[in-house]
């Protein structure tokens, strides 16, 4: 049979040569499974090992390492395994700080290095976990649909467990998440947990009685560059949407005079009112010319903006025209409205302002319906109330999962520029978001450097992902009212603007009233409330003096002093008056031991920063001042008077010297 | 005719069992994947338009060191000055003055575990001036450390030699 | 010498191999007759039959293609789970974990593609050969319907990897299972185990890629070679002059 001519001999041939080539390709599989891309790195990580080796005992296990992967699971998260350890070997190894990548020690953060087995290495940077090769593990191959994050919005990831806005030490994303809530991302995009999102833009109504329409129109054309830190965008409207617009508000509601004569109020004195705006700490709020402390409306060029019938009516009483607003209702006098007034208009106006035109401004009905309709195209009732509009529906997409979003399923438009990555497509969206393709309707806003890093990973954080119930630390939205008259006069004064009780309000003040009764004495407190003392010289946003008849002064600080206690605040330290042996040994731990005197200041010695302690035995409690001493971050977590870990007598002695300073035996 | 249509089809067979199993015979026949993002910082690679904002190179702070530069400009600025020069507005009345910690001479002398020393133990335990309080206690290992990270970005340069 | 007698002359060795292997006529045709997968085949072929021109081998090349598909199917079975997403998760782990696990996958992955293409060109070279005339209209059928299952094995085995492609493949090829008149829904809530392509109509598909459409092919190429030795082999009625 083998002789039977040459053909079979070519098909043996052949069927050699077919055996051996097929033999090769089989053998690539397991040469390439050897090789695979971690060996390298793991040979290199048992040398630094065994270089780095300084007992015998080291020596062995460094010996021990062999080329294996190596993973991080954690049963509570299903289908989660991180192979990234495989290559990145010295991340749990704190000698191997200064090695270079990827041998390097993961650095200290909130949760490593002690959580890294519950952790892992996708929870945080995203990308491949299963994967063993670097294209694949860092999610660059194409379509995997969650790349790395790049390091500078690493912190997007502390949001995905973390719903709070202020998310403890990453400070980029609550910046970012602060700024969202600020420029009112929430008015028109709907957000998982911001649905009780409320703006802080006033009101419409009525504008014709406040303003002038040449100025209404300016603002609205470009806000920003009438006030720089408003925090009204840049809407890019063309003319004739500026005109009737300005129509439909100004004839919010139909009917008003406009206010351009004023004859029921006579000038008034300008300097009085000067020393009244000074007296009345207005830039506890309020800045002129950027002086101040920025929370409220800038007020340069007010006399520009508002004519003085509406100015003195809102001095009077801003809760009659804006009931929303912050600012509380202070008690002036005619002749203070008719000063103050008369300050403002004279010194406040802004010479770029287009000059008022004398005639009244009657818009025609086509223009005002017109008007209506920009009005809502452009989504302004998310943040503007007005009447006769009472939908305040979201115009913008919602932003749920924004920050897992699939590039493929982002849409690029013209931004041919722009590399296909998730966050540099949130980047641009933020920054020229009118640059995608014509017909957007998304303003402008002015954000720059880390601000809109910030904003950027505050929207890569809202990743809408479903994890374990234990990880998650819920966003804890503050419930209270406060009761009865004593809630009235809260609201009269808007305490809340600026002070925190239970969580709830304003962060301008340092002082949250929620163991106000455990701090400080009523009649200290009554008195307080009628002239506020400087307690903080270097403070500009100061207590402000409400004017308050001496009643409401009283109640306030007998409220307080019943209802904000703590019981955890001993109410009496003393049967009687402080010793004096524990008053001169509380003298010597204050200067000697602790050197309190670098920030407190006693009779014009010591440093500026803390509460001036001149009075302070008449204004705290020596209970207070003792639970403090002992640890006044238990009060508020950022305070900066430091843990020195007093010990208890020296906690005493000290309360005894503080409540012994200011007293008139 | 028959031997070389053999010879094509067996060549064709084997040639494309070889290019399967290659990743680089795949990348050949395939095109190779878009993969070459510059996986730190994308932002700045391209720069056509300028306008965006976002595009601007900022000298970006790490993790840490933001997270120091929080904490000192919260506790820590007061009395050594946002830029670290010992010129805080509560350094007025302080004596000794608080230290210029952007001091080149100072941080190449200080290692990082003399610095948490003193600023978790307080100055007076290490023979400096009581006013430096301790801050071991509100702020931990950890706090110290980013705080620290951040103080060696306020040092200034070499200082230039001829 | 002795040795090979004790093992040649043992119970063992002789339940195996009945016959000598003295290279005698007789011993061929024992040999043949005797063994299961020879037997499969003619004890005495042309040899005409057997040059390449004749069949281009297509029906064997299928043959062996499908065997490795089977080989390299049950070792994938091993590391599979019908399941979501655990289903996307092992393709993962094939790729990145179990040695040699993408020279499996691809190995499977590429003989598919090989055996429908080969089936496909074996029913071509039947065709132009005019082989399908009788006697061989039956083994003509029974070609066709293991094209179809050839087919239903690809389809069936690609929504399996759980990703992208798979499932809109599957999405897209139910749909048309619903252009069937009057059962189209029927067929579609059949395959899918549902309305949409989900866990269970992963499981379906499954069962059918791994069980139900191997045994039917197994069968049917069983009942395709017995046919080919009944009617003929298939060079025979080429319609060629014999040379």
């Amino acid at each position: 049979m083998r002789n039977d001519g040459g053909g079979l001999d070519r098909i043996w041939f052949w069927f050699a040569a077919m055996s051996f080539v097929f033999l090769v390709v089989l053998a690539i599989s397991p040469i390439k499974d050897y090789f695979r891309e971690y060996r390298k790195y793991q040979i290199d990580y048992r040398d630094q090992l065994l270089e780095r080796a300084g007992t015998s005992r080291e020596l062995r296990d460094a010996n021990r390492e062999g080329v294996r992967i190596r993973q991080i699971w954690n049963p509570d998260y299903p289908n989660r395994v991180d192979r990234c350890t495989s290559c990145h070997l010295g991340v749990e190894n704190p000698g191997m700080a200064d090695a270079s990548p990827p041998l390097r020690t993961h650095p200290m953060t909130p949760h490593t290095p002690e959580q890294f087995a519950s952790f892992g290495c996708v929870t945080c940077h995203r990308g491949q976990g299963r994967a063993t090769t670097m294209m694949d593990a860092h999610g660059l191959a194409s379509d995997w649909a969650t790349p790395m994050l790049p390091l500078r919005y690493t912190e997007a990831s502390c949001g995905t467990c973390h719903m709070d806005e202020e998310v403890p030490e990453a400070n980029l994303l609550s910046r970012g998440r602060t700024l969202m809530a600020e420029l009112g991302c929430y008015a028109c995009h709907e957000v998982d947990g911001h649905e009780a999102w409320e703006s802080d833009a006033p009101d419409l109504d009525g504008l014709s009685r406040k303003t002038s329409p040449e100025w209404l129109r300016t603002w609205i054309a470009d806000p920003q560059s009438v006030r720089p830190t408003t925090k009204m965008p840049y809407i890019q409207l063309g003319q004739s949407e500026i005109d009737s617009l300005v129509a439909f508000l100004w004839t919010r509601p139909a009917g008003e005079d406009d206010f351009l004569q004023d004859e029921e109020n006579p000038a008034g004195d300008p300097d009085r009112g000067e020393t009244l705006f000074r007296e009345s700490r207005c830039i506890s709020c309020h800045t002129v010319d950027g002086r101040g402390n920025g929370s409220a409306a800038e007020l340069s060029g007010i006399a520009s903006k508002v004519n003085r019938r509406w100015l003195i009516e809102y001095l009077e009483n801003p809760h009659a025209l804006q009931p929303e607003t912050k600012m509380p209702r202070y008690y002036f006098t005619r002749q203070d409205l008719l000063d103050l007034s008369q300050y403002l208009m004279d010194e406040l106006w802004d010479p770029e302002a287009p000059p008022p035109v004398e005639q009244a401004f009657r818009p025609p009905q086509k223009m005002v319906e017109g008007g209506m309709r920009t009005f809502r195209k452009y989504g302004c009732s998310g943040c503007h109330q007005i009447s006769g509009l009472t939908d305040r529906s979201r115009i913008g997409p919602e932003l749920t999962g924004i920050g897992r979003k699939p590039v493929d399923q982002l849409d690029f438009g013209r931004r041919d520029d722009l590399p296909r990555t998730l966050h540099d497509w949130i980047g641009a969206k933020v920054s020229s978001p009118r640059s995608f393709r014509d017909g957007l309707k998304m303003p402008q806003f002015i954000l720059e450097g880390e601000d809109l890093t910030a904003v950027i990973t505050a929207l890569l954080s809202n990743t809408g992902e479903v994890i374990p119930e234990e990880y998650r630390v819920e966003r804890v939205i503050a419930n209270y009212d406060p009761p009865g008259r004593f809630g009235e006069l809260v609201d009269r004064y808007r305490c809340l603007s600026c002070h925190e009780v239970e969580g709830v309000g304003g962060d301008i003040s340092t002082a949250p009233l929620t163991v106000e009764g455990s701090r400080v004495q009523e009649s200290w407190l009554k008195n307080y409330l009628l002239r506020p003392s400087t307690i903080r010289p270097i403070l500009t946003d100061r207590m402000i003096p409400l004017r308050m008849p001496e009643e409401d002064a009283a109640f306030l600080a007998n409220f307080m002093q019943n209802v904000y206690v703590d019981d955890d605040i001993p109410a009496r330290l003393f049967s009687e008056e402080p010793d004096p042996a524990n008053v001169r040994r509380g003298s010597h731990l204050f200067y000697e031991r602790y050197g309190c005197q670098a920030c407190h200041m006693i009779d014009g010695r010591g440093g500026y920063f803390g509460p001036l302690l001149d009075e302070a035995g008449v204004r705290l409690k020596p209970g207070w001042v003792y639970w403090w001493v002992l640890g006044s971050q238990r009060w508020r977590d950022d305070v900066r008077c430091p843990d020195y870990g007093v010990p208890d007598r020296d906690a005493l002695d000290l309360a005894a010297f503080i409540s012994s300073l200011g007293r008139t035996p | 005719m028959r031997k070389t249509t053999r010879i094509l089809v067996y060549l064709a067979v084997g040639f494309g069992f070889v290019l399967a199993w290659l990743p680089a015979g795949r990348s050949l026949l395939f095109g190779s994947d878009p993969t070459d993002i510059d996986m730190n910082d994308s932002l700045q690679t391209e720069d056509i338009i300028t306008d965006d904002a976002w595009r601007t190179p900022i000298p970006d702070l790490g993790y840490r060191e933001r997270e120091g530069r929080a904490l000192f400009r919260h506790y820590c600025a007061l009395c050594h000055g946002q830029s670290g020069e010992g010129d805080g507005f509560n350094a007025y009345n302080l004596d000794p003055k608080p230290r210029d910690l952007s001091d080149h001479e100072f941080q190449t002398a200080q290692t990082d575990e003399d610095l948490a020393e003193v600023i978790g133990g307080g100055g007076g335990d290490a023979g400096l001036s009581n006013a430096m309080p301790p801050w071991g206690k509100v702020l931990g290992e950890r706090k110290i450390g980013y705080v620290i990270a951040y103080l060696r970005t306020l040092a200034d340069s070499l200082p230039e030699t001829d | 010498m002795k040795l090979e007698k004790m093992i040649t002359g043992s119970r063992v060795w002789r339940s195996i191999v009945r016959h000598g292997v003295e290279p005698t006529n007789r011993n061929r045709v024992l040999t043949v007759v005797q063994n299961v997968f020879l037997h499969l085949h003619s004890a005495k072929v042309r040899r005409r039959n057997l040059e390449f021109s004749s069949t281009y081998y297509l029906g064997a090349v299928s043959l062996i293609l499908f065997a490795i598909l089977v080989g390299t199917g049950i070792v994938l079975m091993i590391y599979y789970h019908p399941s979501v997403p655990q289903a996307y998760n092992d393709m993962k782990e094939l790729k990145f974990v179990v040695g040699s696990g993408m020279f499996l996958r691809n190995m499977h992955r590429w003989a598919a593609h090989g055996m429908v293409i080969v089936v496909f060109l074996h029913l071509l070279r039947v065709f132009y050969h005019r082989a399908y005339k009788p006697p061989r209209e039956f083994n003509w059928v029974v070609g066709i319907v293991l094209l179809l299952m050839t087919l239903l094995l690809s389809y069936t085995g690609y929504l399996l990897p759980w990703d992208q492609l798979a499932f809109w493949a599957v999405s897209v090829g139910t749909n048309m299972v619903k252009a069937v008149p009057v059962l189209g829904d029927r067929i579609r809530y059949l395959l899918l185990g549902g309305n949409v392509v989900g866990e269970s109509a992963l499981l379906r598909f499954y069962v059918l890629h791994c069980v139900i459409l191997p045994l039917a092919l197994t069968i049917g190429v069983g009942v395709h070679l017995w046919r080919v030795r009944k009617d003929g082999s298939v060079a025979g009625s080429s319609g060629r002059k014999r040379g």
